[in-house]
């Protein structure tokens, strides 16, 4: 049962990371970056188009997985083989309707279904969005990513800290959402800056997440802290457990990231910011491109490691 | 902002925390695991590390012929779980426990405890 658990939830992590990181990518760094006064109308409708395109492919994926994962966990929670679960219901309405993680899929599914009529209004406004649609489209966004906290250890735990625990873990995947997940867009964002040559728009959208990744980083480093003392408890269960070596992996993964962050934060973003349309400002967004596409690849990493992390008991119980 | 970032999670790392398990394992039961009660129990009652799903949590009270003591359903109530039982004459009897946490895991367990006198 284990490893097909463990390809539907990375995978379901991904697009959900995905969905939710476009919409929010779009909401904070490209709509303000694609202002008519910044921005040709083509390299708007471009850009937009793609991010557009990232948003619902990570949404049907999200949807399709999210059932998997979810047939798949009311399985395991039956003593019911899979072709008679899936084939009688009872089982999965019973989960669905009466289980903390079955009302948190069917929230999720809500969010999910709201998410995608919002995203389609946003399209439909061509850009002129009110600040209460991109308001909401945040909110559901941050929702989606963050409820994903049922699915994982920080549910369970009883009295204040079982609360903490569940909260950093919901804040720890939204700023996930945000960072990892805005990492593709902005990808994208400037592979098409640099292809038209639009030297401006590559330099406000990597100035704005800079500032927009530092705080998304700074609670993934504090919620993760907390989390990593809930669920391992000490530093034996790091060097000592099969859940310790994971997380350490998962940990070296994201200072990887964080390092070739830091490059894009100090050096590069600043030496795009500084030229005009030289060849330094040209050279330094060719090798700001090569990094996200890097950190991207070790986001994904991340989620392969935290998809299998799921499963397992955590260090502490040991 | 980092620093101040990277100092309090510091802190909170010293902070003592009850560390949550993934499994909801037995915590505490009344009667007690492997005890002696002098008068027969109403009921047998189960505190769990986690908070337990009532659809899918179940208890079963055995005498030593094996036949069933217990009464009714188990009620569930966040972490505790507590089954009625039929008047108990004096010998031991063998609970067995199956739970599922909210977080998805299930778990089992078994223990005896004794009626009366010796």
């Amino acid at each position: 049962m284990d490893d097909p658990l463990i390809f539907v939830r990375a995978v379901h992590f991904a697009a959900t990371l995905t969905a939710a990181g476009a919409a929010l990518f779009n909401a904070f760094i490209a709509q303000p970056s694609l202002r008519p006064s910044a921005c040709g109308a083509e390299l708007r409708t471009v850009i937009r188009q793609r991010l557009a395109w990232i948003a619902w492919i990570g949404l049907v994926l999200t949807l399709l997985s999210g059932a998997a994962w979810f047939v798949l966990v009311a399985q395991s929670m039956s003593d019911e083989p899979l072709a008679s679960v899936w084939s009688d219901g009872s089982v999965l309405r019973a989960v669905l309707l009466t289980t903390d993680f079955g009302r948190d899929w069917l929230l999720r599914l809500v969010l999910i279904v709201l998410l995608a009529g919002l995203l389609a209004a946003d399209l439909q406004g061509k850009g002129e969005n009110s600040r209460l649609l991109k308001f909401a489209i945040v909110l559901v966004a941050a929702g989606l990513a963050g409820t994903l906290a049922w699915a994982g250890h920080g549910i369970g735990g009883t009295g204040l800290p079982g609360i903490i625990h569940l909260a950093a873990d919901f804040l720890h995947l939204v700023a996930a959402a945000a960072w990892v997940g805005g990492l593709l867009p902005l990808a994208v964002t400037l592979a098409v800056a640099g292809r038209a040559s639009s030297m401006s728009l590559a330099r406000t959208a990597s100035l704005r997440f800079s500032a927009y990744g530092v705080a998304a980083v700074g609670v993934l480093l504090f919620t993760g802290a907390i989390n990593t003392w809930y669920l391992a408890g000490s530093f034996r269960a790091l060097t000592a457990t099969d859940y310790g070596h994971l997380l350490v992996v998962k940990i070296a993964l994201f200072l990887v990231m964080l390092a070739l962050a830091t490059v894009n934060r100090v050096w590069l973003t600043p030496a795009l910011a500084a030229d005009t349309d030289g060849k330094p400002a040209r050279h330094a967004l060719r090798q700001l491109r090569r990094n996200v596409v890097i950190e991207v690849a070790a986001g994904a990493a991340i989620l392969a490691v935290v998809a299998v992390l799921g499963v397992m008991p955590p260090g502490i119980g040991e | 902002m980092r620093t101040q970032v990277f100092v309090l999670s510091l802190l909170l790392l010293g902070l003592g925390g009850a560390g949550a398990h993934a499994h909801a394992m037995l915590s505490n039961s009344s009667p007690p695991v492997g005890g002696s009660v002098g008068s027969a129990p109403r009921q047998v009652s189960l505190s769990f590390t986690q908070s337990l799903e009532p659809s899918f949590s179940s208890v079963q009270v055995t005498d030593s012929k094996g036949a069933r003591v217990d009464v009714g359903k188990a009620q569930v109530s966040g972490s505790t779980m507590t089954i009625g039982l039929k008047a108990l004459s004096p010998g031991t009897y063998r609970v067995n426990w199956h739970v599922l946490s909210v977080d998805t895991h299930k778990t089992q367990g078994s223990f005896t405890f004794h009626v009366g006198g010796q």
